[in-house]
């Protein structure tokens, strides 16, 4: 197995589960409309799907505020990460969605690499201490056929909480691209704590960072 | 009035955009019927959240009861309650939501005005009038037995999740399931399922189904649904 143990993750938007406020419910609606490829409205923008919203804030963000510059550029290569089951070809992949969507506003190029070979528990139905660890994924992931030369690798998913998806599927690619530069943007992260929690927008580049003896992450921030 | 005329007054004819309060993603289109046509009092866009209870149409004593427990127990939640109207578990499951107060919605695989099985005439009629009848067949269109399987789609389409109960190999709920699944939406399989030699349950659970021991467990369930996936989300302000 490969041996990285710590992964650079970027996100853009983030939410409290627990939280009742009311900019804590409309995060948590964006988070439904995230999962669920949903629409969103502003007024700058049409309705657009919670994919194409998030691409477009997130190209805006780049610009305007430098945040993130060095995640993304045409050469990098978009991956996005495998649902917690086996999916059928014309299912629904918000994934995917969120990459091909970022892959229009010049952020990289989607190449679906990862496929989940074998069911893991899915995070929100069931107990915390049920829940996949990064092991569990690793080996619950291969690396389809390519014939990719890039060593610029952007893991790509919906929702980050404790980053084990992106860590197991990085130990994935790490073996099959010992080379590259693996990094993990998610559209929204989790934040545990309220007091933590300012707005849905919370543009943040952190780590995640594994802890063999308990074959879990921490994610900071 | 005559009963034709009286029916094509109360009868509305909308989209799923229309009906669910928002445009549909490009998975969501690849089954949606173009037209539904609607009869009852339910307020439009419909609300939410809304679970559907499935099953067989012979089910045994255990289906009954376990059918019954989890109805009410959606029910409590404020879930709205979506079925099929077929005999069996369907029957037991709108009587259940309709009986503990609840609101419930038939999608049905004939036109509006055809009652099968005919004994649920009048569950249909008192549904068609306190609470929402769903079908995408026009009046007059004769059905067939395929319309079942395209009404389990269009059932899949409006609820936000699916619960099957009890069912045999080949039941009309296996479609509605996978139709589910590819919609991305939590698709629980109760536990009467398991231990019956059925393949397609085992397939389902490798492609995302979870299983349903407890209806204590149910709270994952409802809590996945908060807030409800209802209309589009509007943002004001946003700091960039």
């Amino acid at each position: 197995m490969a041996t990285l143990s710590e992964l650079e993750f970027g996100s853009l938007f983030s939410y409290c589960p627990g939280s009742t406020s009311q900019k804590g419910v409309l995060a948590k609606q964006i988070m439904n409309a995230i999962k669920n490829e949903l629409f969103i409205q502003h007024p700058q923008f049409e309705e657009l799907p919670a994919s194409e919203f998030t691409a477009k804030i997130l190209k805006m963000t780049i610009d305007k505020r430098g945040i993130l510059t060095d995640f993304f550029s045409e050469e990098i290569i978009l991956i996005p990460t495998p649902r917690s089951s086996l999916i059928r070809k014309d299912a629904l992949w918000p994934s995917l969605q969120i990459a091909k969507a970022m892959e229009q506003e010049g952020l990289g190029t989607t190449k679906p690499l990862l496929k989940r070979i074998k069911p893991v528990p899915k995070s929100s139905m069931v107990p915390p201490e049920s829940r996949p660890h990064p092991t569990d994924h690793y080996e619950s992931i291969e690396v389809k056929k390519h014939g990719l030369l890039s060593q610029k690798l952007l893991l790509v998913d919906d929702i980050v909480t404790r980053g084990h998806t992106f860590l197991g599927a990085a130990w994935r690619l790490q073996e099959v691209f010992p080379h590259a530069a693996i990094r993990a943007f998610a559209a929204m992260r989790t934040v545990s704590n309220e007091s933590e929690f300012k707005d849905f927008t919370d543009p943040v580049r952190g780590r995640i960072m594994y802890r063999p003896e308990y074959d879990d992450c921490l994610r900071r921030p | 009035m005559k009963i034709k005329e009286r029916l094509n007054m109360e009868i509305k004819q909308l989209s799923p955009p229309e009906l669910m309060g928002r445009p549909l993603n490009e998975v969501e289109k690849k089954y949606a019927s173009k037209v539904l046509y609607i009869a009852g009092s339910m307020k439009i866009p419909l609300p939410g959240p809304r679970v559907a209870v499935i099953g067989t149409r012979k089910p045994s004593s255990k289906g009954i009861e376990d059918a019954t427990e989890i109805t009410k127990a959606l029910v409590k939640h404020g879930i709205v309650i979506v079925s099929g109207l077929a005999r069996g578990i369907d029957t037991i499951v709108h009587k259940t939501a309709i009986n503990c107060g609840g609101k419930t919605i038939a999608v049905i695989g004939t036109p509006l005005n055809k009652f099968y099985p005919p004994e649920n005439k009048p569950l249909q009629e008192l549904i068609m009038k306190e609470h929402l009848a769903v079908s995408q067949y026009p009046i007059g269109r004769i059905t067939k037995p395929r319309d079942f399987i395209f009404r389990n789609r269009t059932m899949a389409l409006l609820s936000d999740a699916s619960i099957i109960i009890e069912a045999g190999k080949t039941s009309g709920v296996i479609s509605q399931g996978w139709e589910t699944l590819r919609l991305g939406r939590p698709l629980i399989l109760w536990r009467l399922l398991l231990n019956k030699g059925l393949e397609w349950v085992e397939k389902m659970i490798r492609y995302g189904a979870v299983v349903l021991e407890d209806v204590d467990d149910l709270h994952y369930v409802i809590e996945g649904l908060s807030p409800p996936l209802e209309g589009v989300v509007h943002i004001e302000d946003i700091e960039v």
